[in-house]
């Protein structure tokens, strides 16, 4: 008699929560379990408010799970963004903020030899974005991405005028947005799915 | 482009750096409820993307967090 082999799961882990799918909430933790631990060590002060962080962040990753669209981003990328948001304002409502987290020193954009992390295209297009930018509006996004700084404190960390650390968000945020987006119009039509 | 897409596109921008005040955050509710096709995550996923393309290997998230999420994620799946 021949055996009956389970199918292969091919739909997205969070396709998979967001049909009922009670195996996939633990393979989620599996596969971004250490990407939200990272974050959240970043944005918060010590590991008990990180462990917190992490228990509301995947809470949210799950119920979110249905709104995940794989046209816009890739998986990865959904997820970092429920994280940083849920991130972002447990940071901004603490009375004190973590220590500032170095900017990465490969990213020395006048040097092309340093080794690349490895990277998936959709990152690959960001930090191109990223790498185009003006020195001082790079530094700046930089500043409020990476280290979470708020316009504030970038103000007083450089000495910009509050009007131009926001221009520089926008403008670096828009050009990184649009590179992406036209990176994943390009990946869905060759893979014959309509823009 | 219309003034209020412009201002609706520069508060999604300070959104997702989480720096819209309480005056702003109802700003661009109210553009939003006028116009709720505008509400769109794309600067928030661009921040998320850049942040990931920053970041270096992430470190193992310890095993005591692993299982209190795992206790999490039963009791969340049993819930109707």
């Amino acid at each position: 008699m021949e055996a009956i082999l389970p199918e292969p799961k091919t739909e997205s882990v969070l396709a998979r929560i967001a049909s009922g799918d009670a195996s996939a909430v633990q393979e989620c933790l599996d596969l971004y379990g250490n990407l939200v631990w990272s974050l959240a060590r970043r944005f918060t002060r010590s590991a008990a408010e990180a462990e917190d962080a992490v228990q509301e962040v995947f809470l949210d990753v799950w119920k979110s799970a249905a709104r995940f669209d794989a046209t816009r981003a890739s998986e990865k990328t959904f997820v970092a963004m429920i994280a940083r948001r849920r991130l972002i304002d447990l940071l901004r409502r603490s009375e004190a903020r973590p220590e500032l987290v170095p900017i990465p020193e490969h990213l020395d954009f006048a040097d092309d030899t340093h080794e690349r992390i490895e990277q998936t295209a959709e990152l690959s297009t960001a930090e191109r974005a990223l790498a185009a930018l003006r020195p001082e509006q790079r530094r700046v996004l930089l500043m409020s991405v990476y280290q979470g700084m708020s316009h504030g404190e970038i103000v007083s960390a450089t000495g910009i005028p509050l009007g131009t650390v926001k221009s520089h968000i926008r403008r670096g945020l828009a050009e990184v947005r649009s590179a992406l987006q036209d990176s994943n119009t390009g990946r869905t039509t060759q893979k014959g799915v309509s823009p | 482009m219309s003034a209020s897409r412009q201002r609706c596109l520069e508060l999604l921008a300070d959104r997702a750096t989480g720096d819209l005040d309480v005056a702003r955050r109802l700003e661009l509710d109210t553009i939003l409820r006028q116009h709720p096709e505008w509400d769109d995550d794309a600067y928030e996923l661009a921040a998320a993307a850049l942040d990931l393309a920053l970041a270096g290997q992430a470190p193992a998230m310890p095993d005591s967090v692993r299982q209190r999420l795992v206790a999490t994620s039963r009791s969340w799946t049993r819930k109707p």
